[in-house]
Formats: structure tokens, C-alpha cells, sequence
């Protein structure tokens, strides 16, 4: 008997994997206080983006691409979780497939607000957008993987 | 046109992956009409869900570009790599520069003037003009100041009047930008613009302030910018050093040797950002510790307090 390749739970993850590096990348760049590699001179620079409040968690001083490795770290592992469990030919757990699409709502509405941020700011960051697609994508596969799962 | 409609009323009816379903439908034992959440396999969730999120990026596009400041001709979108340099100051570089050099000593108020707060916060008032070289000076060591405290965005650059002293003096423009701060709140007003036209407006309580504290004995011009009120108890009217150093520097230069102690611009930017610093710890109640408790700034700080 032949398993199926568990094609929704391994896009989420390789989408994780992307989101986690773009992250990161965005992390230390912050924390060593330079400039990311990008655009600059024009609407796209995602310098004036990172260096600007919206790149902080309000009343903080933790950088919004920390909550970003944790939010496709979570999002990551719940795909494999399910990849996992498709693997061992084992029943995904229940929740697994919602969580995932309700964990990914709220990665969209953190996505939005940071959208509101650069049109506020006028500036476009081609990274931040980077991970803004991840999420959105994210969130789409997820909804398909919840719409195919078994009653 | 029989056939599609045919269609989807099959794919409403039929679940769309596991071949279970399939199978006891195919038996007769699940009845179509009893197909529990047959919206949730439709695609038209997926499509649903993507309209959602452009149509809310549009409407935020609509929104956030509604109130655009536009920004003036005399102005220029400031390099990221400038920006960096200004609100990342090397505090390193800060201690060891201290104040020497800082020529524009804070006027403390006496402790009955009420205090400038804004939703329970000290407020800075800064008056100042583009075309204003002395402004344009003071405006770099704020920006490397207040930087600490908080996160500017959509900072300009301009340079002052060609026709005034030290023209052509670079630096940012407060005009379009923003400040935000858990410890202080910022009011910036820039009156004219480098060519001397009129620019911003002053709010009635800034203004109140400027007209009751931008007199003799607080300086001897009445109406002299740049005007610095830190919290309602430290006054600094006037630059905290001379614009003479940034002559025939471009905002790429000074950003250059901004964090540098051993440049005469660097450290003269630094030392008047520390002063600027040791006041803005002073109304804050020495907060955040991770800059008002770092040496040299308690000391500074108690000098400024008069202990």
C-alpha cells in the first residue's frame, strides 16, 4: 500500500523554513545595527522599514522579525507534526489542521498591520514583503489542507 | 451550459478527498442533502479568504495615503544608511565624549513652572525653521538623543538657507516625520521652509509655550529658534554648537563620523546629544536605566540637577 506525499504539510514547511531564514536574517541585521542588503533611494528601501517604530513591537524594544522566527518556528512545526504523522500512516491529530489555519489568521492580521506600517511610512521593504507573502501563502495552504481533512 | 450546473451541484454534494466518503456515497448510505459543511471544500473559501486580504490592504492603502504629508521640494527622502548612523548611536563612543565641548547649557526652570506632559509622559517642544543653519546643527544631536528614548520615522533631509550664515548646513527635516516613545512624547513645529516660506503652524499649546518662554531673560532675542523646552524644566534656546563644522559636509559625511569620538563633528554632535540626554533622563525619572544608569550620565545628570 502506497502513502500518499503529504504535498499541503510539506509546502507549509518549506514555507516555514524560507520565512525562518528571511526572519533571522532581519534579526541580526537589527540587533548589529546595519542596514539589510536592499533597495535604497526610493519607495522600495527597506532600510528606512526596519529602522523605522513599526519594526519594534509596540512598547518594546523586541524587533517584530523575532515574533517572525517564532511565528514559522510554530507554523513549521505543526506541519511536521502532520507530515510526521502522514509518514507513520498514523491519524493527524484533529485540531492539528484548524489550529494551523487559526495560527495563520493571526500571522495575516500581524502581516496587515505591518502593511499599514510601510504604507504609513511610505516606503516598501522587499524583504518584509518577502515574509508577507510566506504568511499569506501559509495561510492559504493551511485553509486547503483544512478543507481536505477527513470527517 | 445543463452540464456545468450539473457539475457543481456534484461537487457541492461530494466531498472532495477522502475516498471514504466517496465510497459509501457511491453504496447509497450517506444521502447528498446530509453532506455535513459542504462550503468548506468549496475553493471558493480560498478565493474568498485572498479577496479578504487584498481588499484589506486596499482599503488601508486608501486610508494610510489619505492623510500623506507631502514632502517639499526643498526636501529628500533620507538615505537608510543615514538614518542608521543618526538613530543608532554608538554608546561607547557617548561615554567617552561625555560633554566636552557642549557650548549651550540647559536653563533649568525654576520647580513651581508647571510641567509638559502629554498622556502622562514629558513632552519636548523643539521650534525650529529649514532654513535655520543653528536648527540644522541641533537637529542631528537631537535625532541621536531622542533615538534613545524612542524610534523615528520618515526623517527628510534638507539643508539650511544658501543665503543665511553658514548655509547650505545639512541635516534632517522634522517636517513629515515621526517620533514614537514609551518614555516622552515629541512636539516638532518647523516654521518655514529653507527658502523662508511659511511651513508648519504651531499647535495653541506649543505655541503658548514658545511665546512664554523664547523671551529675555531666556534669551536675549525674543522668538529665537531653535527652541528646546524639555518637559516644562529644562530650556535651550539656541544650537549646542556651532554650525561652522558641518560647512561643506553633505548629511553622507556627518552620518560618517556621527558615532566617531575622535571627530571634531562626531564628538560635538555626541556631546550636545548628551546634554539633550541627561535632560530628557531628568523629566523621565532617569528612565529607561540602560541609558540615563550608564556612566558618564548619572554624573551628568546630577550636574544638570544641580546636586
Amino acid at each position: 500500500m502506497s502513502r500518499r506525499f503529504p504535498v499541503g504539510g510539506m509546502t507549509l514547511i518549506a514555507l516555514a523554513l524560507v520565512g525562518i531564514g528571511v526572519s533571522a536574517y532581519l534579526t541580526v541585521v537589527h540587533y548589529a545595527g546595519v542596514a539589510p542588503v536592499c533597495t535604497v533611494g526610493g519607495v522600495v528601501d527597506c532600510g528606512a522599514v526596519t529602522s523605522s517604530s513599526y519594526s519594534m513591537v509596540p512598547a518594546t524594544s523586541i524587533p517584530v522579525s523575532l515574533l517572525g522566527v517564532a511565528w514559522f518556528a510554530v507554523s513549521g512545526g505543526m506541519a511536521l507534526m502532520a507530515v510526521i504523522a502522514a509518514r507513520h500512516g498514523s491519524a493527524e491529530p484533529a485540531s492539528l489542521r484548524i489550529g494551523h489555519v487559526l495560527w495563520a489568521v493571526i500571522g495575516v492580521i500581524v502581516v496587515l498591520y505591518l502593511v499599514y506600517g510601510e504604507i504609513d511610512l511610505r516606503r516598501l521593504c522587499e524583504w518584509c514583503t518577502a515574509v508577507h507573502v510566506l504568511v499569506i501563502a501559509s495561510l492559504l495552504v493551511a485553509i486547503g489542507r483544512w478543507q481536505r481533512a477527513p470527517r | 451550459m445543463s452540464h456545468r450546473v450539473d457539475k457543481r451541484a456534484q461537487a457541492r454534494a461530494l466531498p472532495l478527498a477522502p475516498s471514504a466518503g466517496r465510497t459509501r456515497r457511491a453504496h447509497g448510505t450517506v444521502p447528498s442533502h446530509a453532506a455535513p459543511h459542504g462550503w468548506r471544500r468549496s475553493p471558493w473559501v480560498v478565493v474568498g479568504t485572498l479577496t479578504v486580504v487584498i481588499a484589506a490592504v486596499a482599503v488601508m492603502l486608501a486610508v494610510g495615503l489619505g492623510g500623506a504629508t507631502p514632502q517639499l521640494a526643498s526636501q529628500s527622502r533620507a538615505p537608510a544608511n543615514v538614518v542608521y548612523a543618526a538613530t543608532h548611536p554608538n554608546p561607547a563612543a557617548l561615554s567617552a565624549v561625555g560633554v566636552t565641548g557642549a557650548t549651550n547649557p540647559f536653563i533649568a526652570l525654576p520647580t513651581t513652572t508647571p510641567s509638559l506632559t502629554v498622556d502622562g509622559r514629558p513632552q519636548l517642544v523643539y521650534v525650529s525653521a529649514d532654513y535655520c543653519p543653528f536648527c540644522a546643527a541641533r537637529r542631528w544631536s537631537l535625532v541621536v538623543a531622542l533615538s534613545r528614548f524612542g524610534t523615528f520615522s520618515n526623517l527628510a533631509l534638507t539643508s539650511s538657507s544658501s543665503t543665511d550664515i553658514y548655509p547650505n548646513t545639512s541635516s534632517f527635516s522634522f517636517h513629515g516625520a515621526g517620533y514614537t516613545s514609551q518614555y516622552i512624547s515629541l512636539a516638532t513645529v518647523e516654521t518655514e521652509t529653507r527658502d523662508r516660506t511659511a511651513l508648519e503652524t504651531p499647535s495653541a499649546d506649543v505655541a503658548r509655550v514658545f511665546e512664554q518662554y523664547d523671551v529675555p531673560p531666556y534669551t536675549t532675542q525674543a522668538g529665537a529658534i531653535p527652541f528646546l523646552d524639555i518637559g516644562g524644566r529644562y530650556l535651550s534656546i539656541g544650537g549646542g554648537y556651532s554650525p561652522s563644522l558641518l560647512q561643506g559636509m553633505s548629511a553622507q559625511q556627518i552620518a560618517s563620523v556621527i558615532r566617531n569620538p575622535n571627530s571634531p563633528v562626531g564628538r560635538a554632535i555626541m556631546a550636545d546629544a548628551n546634554v539633550i540626554t541627561a535632560a530628557v533622563c531628568s523629566v523621565t525619572g532617569n528612565q529607561p536605566g540602560s541609558v540615563c544608569g550608564v556612566a558618564p550620565m548619572p554624573q551628568i545628570i546630577a550636574a544638570l540637577e544641580g546636586r
